[in-house]
């Protein structure tokens, strides 16, 4: 057994790994700019407005590229739209309903909701603020550029798989979250929505 | 053996700034609300261990080489629950439980400090999860120290006598 006796080749190989590691992090990871910088603001069905990132947000996302817009679809109640790219920081990437639960949020539904570029999933979230109970609909993705789909393991494996061949099996996975507001009375048609930004689903 | 003690204070700086979310975590995601203190708690019986200059049967030259595996396969895949166990395992070497038992479970509840805890049970309240791990770990390191204390007793009373 290798048992590290002599300390100059130890001290050469551990500081070549430590080097090897610092250049694996530094250098460019061959991952192109977000594939959803170019979403457009206006449609036929549909407007967009951008919000600006909460504190917070920042530096939970790190560098990653995020989208995050107000968006108005006809006839629908407001929904807000997060898309984390994780090229540039695939940590960025999370299940998202680990965060709702975290900001207070319980899942009182959910469901997988078939969308054109694979599968989505549905919840239902209630919290109780001030004595009241307010109910939001939210329905998210990951996206690998090939395929949409609702597991937060595979797309921890697609990031890391991209990240260990330098994005040459595909890019990093980006995480799409629409969550209604509460504010209205009215539920989101979510079919209705998706329907109206066709852009969304198949990036 | 295993490596140098100046190689060991490198690997531990390297194991530092690759668990550099670790620190962004415990101040931001709920579910990590706590584990500063897990974390602190679990450091306990390394402090203690040092201290006493207790010796470890397990074997120093395999724990260097899967921390080195681990930090730099934390860069190559970008998984930071590596760079975590990486950090567990050098801080290990500067002192640990004795007796394969102790070790064993201050080794597991390493974890209860780790994101993936909080990740893999967040379907317990943010607070109550906090709690329950603190609690946990405080009760292993008592244990670890417990024990540390025991298996050097025939030596103290040794040395006295």
């Amino acid at each position: 057994m290798w048992s590290f006796s002599k300390p100059a080749v130890t001290w050469t190989m551990v500081l070549v790994g430590i080097f090897a590691a610092i250049l694996w992090d530094v250098l460019p990871s061959g991952n192109g700019p977000s594939r959803f910088r170019d979403l457009p603001l206006h449609g036929t069905r549909f407007r967009m407005r951008n919000v600006p990132l909460t504190e917070t947000e920042k530096a939970t996302f790190g560098g990653a590229e995020v989208v995050k817009r107000l968006i108005r679809c006809e006839g629908q109640p407001a929904i807000l739209l997060t898309v984390v790219d994780g090229g540039k920081n695939n940590h960025a990437i999370h299940d998202p309903t680990y965060c709702l639960r975290g900001a207070g949020w319980t899942i009182v539904a959910e469901n997988p909701l078939p969308i054109p570029g694979g599968t989505a999933r549905w919840v239902r979230l209630k919290q109780r603020l001030a004595g009241a109970d307010r109910e939001i609909e939210a329905v998210y993705w990951f996206s690998n550029g090939r395929q949409c789909y609702d597991s937060s393991l595979r797309s921890w494996a697609d990031g890391v798989l991209a990240r260990v061949s330098r994005h040459r099996v595909g890019p990093s996975p980006a995480l799409v979250l629409m969550h209604s507001l509460g504010q209205e009375e009215q539920y989101p048609d979510w079919e209705a929505i998706l329907r109206s930004l066709p852009a969304l689903s198949r990036r | 053996m295993g490596f140098p003690p100046a190689l060991r204070l490198v690997l531990l700086a390297f194991a530092v700034y690759q668990s550099r979310d670790l620190a962004l975590a415990w101040r931001d995601a709920p579910y990590e609300r706590f584990s500063l203190i897990a974390f602190l708690l679990w450091v306990v019986p390394v402090i203690v261990a040092r201290w006493r200059k207790e010796r470890s049967e397990a074997s120093d030259s395999v724990v260097d080489g899967i921390a080195v595996v681990c930090l730099v396969a934390k860069s190559v895949t970008g998984l930071n629950l590596l760079a975590y166990i990486g950090l567990a395992l050098m801080l290990s070497r500067f002192g640990r439980p004795t007796g394969r038992g102790a070790l064993f479970v201050w080794s597991l509840g390493a974890f209860l400090w780790m994101p993936v805890t909080g990740w893999g049970l967040s379907t317990v309240d943010p607070a109550l999860l906090g709690w329950m791990r603190v609690t946990l770990v405080a009760l292993i390191s008592l244990g670890s120290c417990t024990a540390l204390r025991s298996e050097s007793m025939p030596l103290a009373e040794g040395r006295s006598a």
